[in-house]
């Protein structure tokens, strides 16, 4: 009978041991992750400074924390173990205590974990993965790694961004100081004239209330060269100059510096869909926004009074109108209580004669953003010169005045 | 270093020599039933370790040196198998730790991935298996084919042809169970790989969406979708492979083994009769209706040309599952299975695509829905199926490429099947029909012009000039499948690598937009 051949008996040895080795590989990954490495430097670490504690009480294992209310689950202590243990100030990431304990008093970790804070992909185990920097991760820690790679000398505190995920309601939210400021610079440059926010504001700009579950493949980055694509660098390139990024925007140039736009794109950021998370995480305010009653005087002046025609038609975006005490954001054009005057010297024309015949940047406005019927061009005239009589009266009385003082 | 290999031979054999020992003294405990002689001591014993043994019963007792040998087999199908048994053990394995539900499903693979015990490992080990089996499925119809084994032969009983259908239909069986598969982790790649795949269902006339919402269980991919798949998948797909398998398996022992025997059977004819000899053999046992090959023509398999299954064709398998699971191991620690973002119905990848062994499909369905995505499966399978039935030559099985003719015609195929495809890609991406006949409207229209026609056209005139060249159905089968394996190919490349966002064409030197992220 013929033998096995010798090559097969070979073959089988050294299938057979490789087959064992590539097992042992296996076993030898599985079994020493890296989270293994921290925790037995944090025993170490125990050790050392308090002598006292049982290091059998020290946890082991995979960590986690699981806030069901936030449908969350947060691995994150397995190598961040030294959180909640105080007196582990000194010591360096990951061991360390949390750096702001007031913030821990606070947000309990049980009712929060980490991640509705800072990011990250809470179920991971792995240091690059658990920081969310996976491609497909769409919540990275927003650490200074990141922040950054924004502003290299002084890194943007961008979880500032999900503080305002719960606190968006809130005037100002103390240790939110970029989003506290870009909330008054929301305020002050009027965003809400063109713009729904939190419910309420103008319709010639999209709403913007749910500005930050936008995904990135949805923004146009195709008008600007950018090296990191991303939708922080869109909004941040929007707010310097919104026109080299979406080119025939209406949307004016507000002159924002570095810090504004900063400021500005994490607030815009922080604008989630917040319907899943529940109603008691969010600070003790109604789900609205708070505005004083000045605000809300001077809102219901800009709707109600004399000059309503110019607000509703949004026309005083660029133009004030100061006869009906209207205060333009932007002041890109002229003052329309002198329309009459400055239609006259600049185009040779009546207020009528524009209007209805319109040149220039009015042309484009008047054809595609604001279009308005015969008879609302009628009525726009009629308060043009309402306004012009009440600046030229008060002009007048002031000059009558001032000859019988002479 | 001679010496020192020539020592370690040496050794290693008195190993051996020291198993073989152990082995009789087990010969006669109940671990028989398990265990089986490795260096059988006569013909008689070979025999009856195969029929005694339950793992062993459906090898046959002697198998011949030409269906042993590894280039005309290449153990294409035995690497399938191990595969498709690799996937069942890790598959239960991760049903432990799968969720079928919308909510939980992508977060259940999180934990497989990065908190269950050997979780990466099993997961990646399935996905890798699941797409080599696929690979494998494909390049064992191929050796099949080109070796002309799908042909009855001269064996009484013999009918490799039924085991070519049943092979198809393990084909379409692994496609569904891999595509099922794919929508399981409920992540963006899944969510809209299903997309792309039950829409190209839906192109069947009239009853597509019909087929679709059947799928689905609805009109939109959501909880009923994923559970259909599941059960598919985890239940009713593999138990149907495994009945499957197991008669592909009992046919190929009814055919009187792999159609190479043929030529054995040829080769003994030509030697002077020799004198008659036993000819029990352990296959038939009485067991088998009729008579079998052996009993009938006992000299074709003799101790020239053949050996006992044991330990020749055990050890031969044992050794082609330890490499296939050597590869596997080794691959499974370098490579990660991806898991995507959540799946999200409102945020469509660009470009989203089929499981990669569909794409050759999209390709088509890119030129139109309907032929790329209908006309053209079913022609191919049905097709296929039919090859036995067309090609009745019953000459030459077992041998590669049947002849010189029919190595000339696979050449003629090959670089027909390229010429025309790399040309009719070529006509859909410069010169789309859509934008040539801009003026017309006519849905039919464009199901009649369009790239993928012709293509259908240039393979049926590549059959019609090589069958009148020859008068051969087998060469002009040869061409015909040839030119099908290397479109296949092709269009599958160009689908995976070439095309990009808004299903753009991209040379592999030029790079794509770069995805947008969030910070
Ligand atoms: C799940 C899929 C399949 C499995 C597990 C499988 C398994 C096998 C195995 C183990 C063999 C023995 C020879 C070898 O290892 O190559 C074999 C032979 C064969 N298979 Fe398959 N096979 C599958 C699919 C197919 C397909 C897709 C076809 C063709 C359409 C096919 C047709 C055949 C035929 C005709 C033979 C006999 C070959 C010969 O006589 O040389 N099988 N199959």
């Amino acid at each position: 009978m013929k033998r096995i051949s010798e090559k097969e008996l070979y073959l089988l040895l050294a299938a057979g041991a490789l087959v064992f080795f590539a097992s042992m590989a296996v076993i030898f990954a599985d079994t020493s992750p890296e989270w293994k490495d921290y925790q037995a430097e944090f025993k170490d670490i125990i050790a050392e400074n308090f002598g006292s504690v049982d290091l059998a009480t020290v946890p082991s294992g995979i960590q986690q924390i699981w806030v069901k209310d936030l449908n969350r689950v947060d691995r994150c202590i397995t190598c961040h173990q030294g959180i909640v243990w105080k007196g582990l100030e000194r010591v360096e990431q990951p061991w360390t205590t949390h750096p702001k304990p007031e913030i821990l008093e606070t947000h309990p970790v049980e009712k929060y974990g980490c991640t509705i804070c800072h990011g990250g992909q809470g179920y991971a185990v792995t240091e690059y993965e658990a920081h969310g920097f996976e491609k497909d991760w769409g919540e990275p820690l927003l650490s200074e790694i990141i922040g950054s790679e924004y502003d290299p000398r002084n890194p943007p505190p961008l979880y500032e961004i999900r503080c305002n995920l719960c606190h968006r309601y809130e005037r100002s939210t103390p240790g939110a100081d970029y989003i506290n400021y870009a909330k008054s610079l929301v305020r002050k440059k009027g965003c809400k004239i063109c713009h729904v926010i939190n419910g309420n504001g103008g319709s010639l700009g999209p709403d913007l209330t749910r500005e930050g579950e936008k995904y990135p493949g949805s923004f146009d980055f195709s008008n600007f060269a950018v090296e990191i694509p991303s939708i922080f660098n869109w909004h941040f390139y929007h707010f310097k100059s919104p026109s080299s990024v979406v080119p025939n925007t209406i949307m004016p140039d507000m002159n924002f510096q570095t810090k504004d736009a900063i400021a500005l794109t994490m607030l815009v950021m922080s604008w989630k869909d917040h319907s899943s998370l529940p109603i008691d995480y969010f600070p003790g305010v109604e789900l609205k926004e708070v505005r004083t009653p000045e605000e809300i005087e001077y809102d219901r002046r800009l709707r109600e009074g004399d000059g309503a025609f110019f607000v509703e038609h949004s026309c005083f975006v660029c133009h004030s109108v100061k006869a009906f005490d209207i205060k333009s954001p932007t002041d890109k054009g002229p003052d329309l209580s002198f329309a009459p005057d400055d239609v006259r010297a600049r185009f040779n024309k009546t207020v009528e004669e524009f209007l209805f015949e319109p040149t220039g940047t009015m042309k484009i406005i008047l054809e595609s953003q604001i279009i308005l019927t015969d008879k609302q061009k009628w009525e726009a005239i009629e308060k043009i010169n309402k306004a012009y009589n009440i600046v030229k009266n008060k002009a007048d009385s002031l000059s009558t005045s001032g000859t019988s003082l002479r | 270093m001679v010496s020192w290999w020539l020592t370690f031979r040496k050794k290693s054999l008195v190993i051996t020599d020291w198993w073989y020992d152990m082995r009789s003294e087990l010969k006669h405990s109940p671990w028989r039933q398990l265990l089986w002689p490795w260096k059988p001591e006569s013909s008689r014993e070979a025999g009856s370790a195969v029929v005694q043994n339950f793992l062993l019963h459906w090898f046959p007792n002697r198998v011949s040196l030409k269906s042993l040998s590894f280039p005309y087999s290449m153990y294409l199908g035995t690497i399938t198998l191990t595969l498709f048994l690799v996937l069942t053990v890790t598959g239960i394995f991760l049903m432990f730790f799968y969720t079928p539900s919308v909510e939980r499903a992508y977060w259940s693979i999180k934990d497989i991935e990065f908190a269950v015990s050997f979780g990466w490992f099993l997961r990646r080990v399935h996905r890798l298996a699941a797409h080599m089996m696929v690979a494998m499925v494909f390049l064992h119809m191929f050796r099949v084919f080109y070796t002309n084994a799908y042909k009855d032969g001269t064996t009484v009983g013999s009918k490799r042809s039924y085991n070519w259908v049943i092979g198809i239909v393990l084909l379409v069986l692994t496609l569904l169970l891999s595509f099922t598969g794919y929508l399981l982790p409920w992540d963006q790649l899944a969510f809209w790989a299903i997309t792309v795949g039950t829409n190209i269902a839906s192109n069947v006339p009239l009853i597509g969406e019909e087929i679709r919402r059947f799928l689905l269980g609805g009109t939109i991919i959501g909880q009923n979708a994923l559970i259909r798949f599941y059960v598919l998948h985890v239940a009713f797909l593999p138990l149907a492979m495994f009945g499957l398998i197991a008669w592909h398996m009992w046919r190929i022992r009814k055919d009187g083994g792999l159609a190479v025997i043929e030529q054995v059977r040829e080769e003994t004819k030509k030697q002077p009769p020799q004198l008659p000899r036993k000819t029990k053999t352990y296959s038939v046992l009485g067991i088998a209706k009729g008579v079998t090959a052996q009993v009938i023509d006992p000299t074709v398999l003799n101790d020239e040309n053949s050996v006992p299954s044991s330990p020749n064709l055990t050890m031969r398998v044992l050794n082609v599952v330890l490499l296939t699971v050597l590869v596997l191991t080794v691959l499974a620690l370098f490579v990660h299975a991806p898991l995507e973002a959540p799946a999200n119905p409102e945020v469509t990848p660009n470009p989203a695509k089929a499981p990669w062994y569909f794409l050759g499909l999209q390709e088509l369905v890119g030129y139109s829905a309907f032929i790329g995505g209908v006309l053209i499966p079913f022609l191919v399978v049905v097709g296929l199926a039919m090859i036995p039935f067309i090609d009745r030559e019953q000459t030459h099985l077992g041998i590669w490429f049947t002849n010189s003719t029919g190595k000339r015609w696979t050449w003629i195929g090959l670089l027909w099947g390229f010429v025309t495809t790399v040309v009719c890609v070529a006509i859909g991406v410069m010169f789309p029909m859509r934008e040539v006949f801009a003026g017309i409207e006519s849905q039919l229209f464009f199901e009649l012009v369009n790239p993928a026609n012709l293509l259908i056209l240039s393979f049926l005139g590549l059959y019609y000039v090589s069958f009148i060249k020859t008068r051969s159905h087998r060469m002009a089968g040869i061409a015909l499948f040839s030119a099908f394996v290397i479109s296949f190919i092709l269009l599958t490349y160009i689908g995976t690598a070439l095309r990009g966002p808004n299903w753009m064409f991209y040379w592999p030197w030029e790079t794509w937009p770069i995805h947008p992220i969030s910070f």
